[in-house]
Parts: C-alpha cells; sequence; structure tokens
C-alpha cells in the first residue's frame, strides 16, 4: 500500500469534515450560508431532498468523513482486512454523490456549493481508495 | 423629487447592492480557494512527514541538526504544518496565517535553494499564500 495514497486520502477526510462541518454548524447554530456561487446553497440545503429517511445529509456526510479518515489510519497502521469495507463504503457515497448533484441539476435547479465540493470529494475519495 | 425619480433612485440603489454582493462573493470564492489550497498543501506534507519521516529528512538543513535532532524537528514542523492547514480552513486570523505561511513556504525554499528542481512548485504556493495576504488585508480594511 503507497503511503501516497493513504495521506492523499487522509487530507481529502479532513477537506470533507471541513465542508461538511461547516454545514452542520450552520445547521446547529440556525446561521446563513455564505454562498460563493449561484446563491442557492439555502435552497439546496433546506430542500426536502437534504436527508436519508430521518438524517440530514450534512451530518451523514461528517459521520462519512470521519469514517473514512478512521479506515486510512486503520489500513496505515493495523492491516489491509478493511480495504475492500472501504471500497463498497466509498463507492456507495460516490453514487449517493452523483444523484445529488443530478437532484440539483434537474430538479432543484439550483446549486449548493458546499455540496458540489463534498461530491468532487467523495469522487476523489474513490479513486483513491481504489489505487489504493 | 418626481415618481420616477424616486424609483430610478431605488433602482439604482439596488443595482449598487447587487453589484457590491457579488463582489463579496467573488472575494469568499477567491479567499476560499487559495486557503483550500495552501491547506491542502500544508496538510499534505505535515501528514506525510509526520507518518514516514524518512522521505523527508533530507529537506531539513543540516544547521538545524546542530541545534535539534532532525527527526524531533520533522515531528514539530509536521504539527505546525497541521495548525496552518486547520486554521486557513477554519477561516481563523487569515491574515496573520497568510504572512506565517509565506514566511515558512520562503524559508522552505531558501533552505532547500540547492533542490530547486523538486522544490520550484512551491514559489507558486508562496504567491498562493502572498496573494491571500493581500485579500485578507483588503476584508480587514472594509
Amino acid at each position: 500500500m503507497q503511503l501516497e495514497f493513504i495521506v492523499s486520502l487522509i487530507v481529502l477526510a479532513i477537506l470533507g469534515i471541513f465542508d461538511s462541518g461547516y454545514l452542520v454548524k450552520k445547521r446547529v447554530k440556525k446561521q446563513p450560508l455564505s454562498c460563493p456561487i449561484d446563491g442557492g446553497c439555502e435552497k439546496v440545503v433546506e430542500s426536502k431532498w437534504n436527508k436519508i429517511f430521518f438524517i440530514k445529509n450534512d451530518f451523514l456526510g461528517l459521520f462519512y468523513y470521519i469514517l473514512i479518515l478512521f479506515l486510512a489510519l486503520y489500513l496505515f497502521f493495523a492491516s489491509e482486512k478493511l480495504l475492500f469495507l472501504t471500497k463498497i463504503i466509498s463507492g456507495t457515497s460516490l453514487l449517493f454523490s452523483l444523484f445529488l448533484v443530478f437532484i440539483q441539476a434537474r430538479v432543484i435547479k439550483k446549486y449548493c456549493f458546499y455540496c458540489l465540493i463534498s461530491a468532487l470529494i467523495n469522487l476523489l475519495i474513490f479513486v483513491n481508495v481504489f489505487v489504493l | 423629487m418626481t415618481a420616477t425619480g424616486k424609483f430610478g433612485k431605488l433602482n439604482s440603489l439596488k443595482m449598487i447592492k447587487s453589484k457590491r454582493g457579488k463582489e463579496q462573493n467573488k472575494d469568499i470564492l477567491i479567499s476560499f480557494l487559495l486557503r483550500a489550497g495552501l491547506a491542502i498543501a500544508f496538510f499534505y506534507a505535515g501528514i506525510s512527514s509526520f507518518l514516514n519521516s524518512t522521505n523527508w529528512i533530507g529537506f531539513v538543513p543540516n544547521f538545524i541538526g546542530l541545534i535539534i535532532s532532525k527527526e524531533i524537528f520533522l515531528m514539530i514542523f509536521s504539527g505546525y504544518q497541521i495548525f496552518l492547514g486547520i486554521g486557513l480552513l477554519f477561516d481563523y486570523k487569515t491574515f496573520a496565517l497568510s504572512i506565517l505561511s509565506s514566511i515558512t513556504l520562503f524559508l522552505i525554499l531558501f533552505g532547500n535553494i540547492m533542490n530547486l528542481e523538486i522544490l520550484f512548485r512551491d514559489i507558486a504556493i508562496l504567491f498562493m499564500a502572498l496573494a491571500l495576504i493581500a485579500l485578507s488585508y483588503r476584508k480587514r480594511g472594509k
């Protein structure tokens, strides 16, 4: 297992934690988002698509990135046993992200900057995990 | 003032406000991209040298070894770089952190001037940090 890819996986997970953490923080504090593009963040974040069952996507994202961070550390320090599980989790997450990008583009017709960043991070995590 | 004159003034005020809003959004985006770019560079270097110091020990200038063990220095420097990355992503004291980042990158380049073929991209990162100083200084002034 190459160290470069473990390091980039950790970096991506940290970036994801900051991205989704920002959304979670704003939701908990009930503050408006500063949306640098399109101005559609609020509309996307408050839409009916922003939850799966009862869990908001931003909380789910935060949990996912923390999980990826721990999995990356486990893969580096302990064993490669969980590599397959990591691949499945990152693949599922990528599919879910692509679905949400589709929803933004076709249904809501507004873009949330932080959600797009999250989708990009998920894509990079997926590619990263598959070259590990 | 006539009714049309009032409306005209209101419309131009709205236009100025939306223009300001757009400029502000542009500044937020530019600042975010610069901070994220710098943070990624600092995170990668910090985490990589923390996990495997042997790959990075060659970049520590020899005179550092006279003061402190190179391995220990690298550990401290890793922590410092991760701290810089976290601070930049949090948008916490960006002006001060971007100055610190510029100084750090300048010292890395200066200390490894003989390895410029490997480190020449750090010059671009240094200029990113300088751009962030200019941007955050402007923000402070407003």
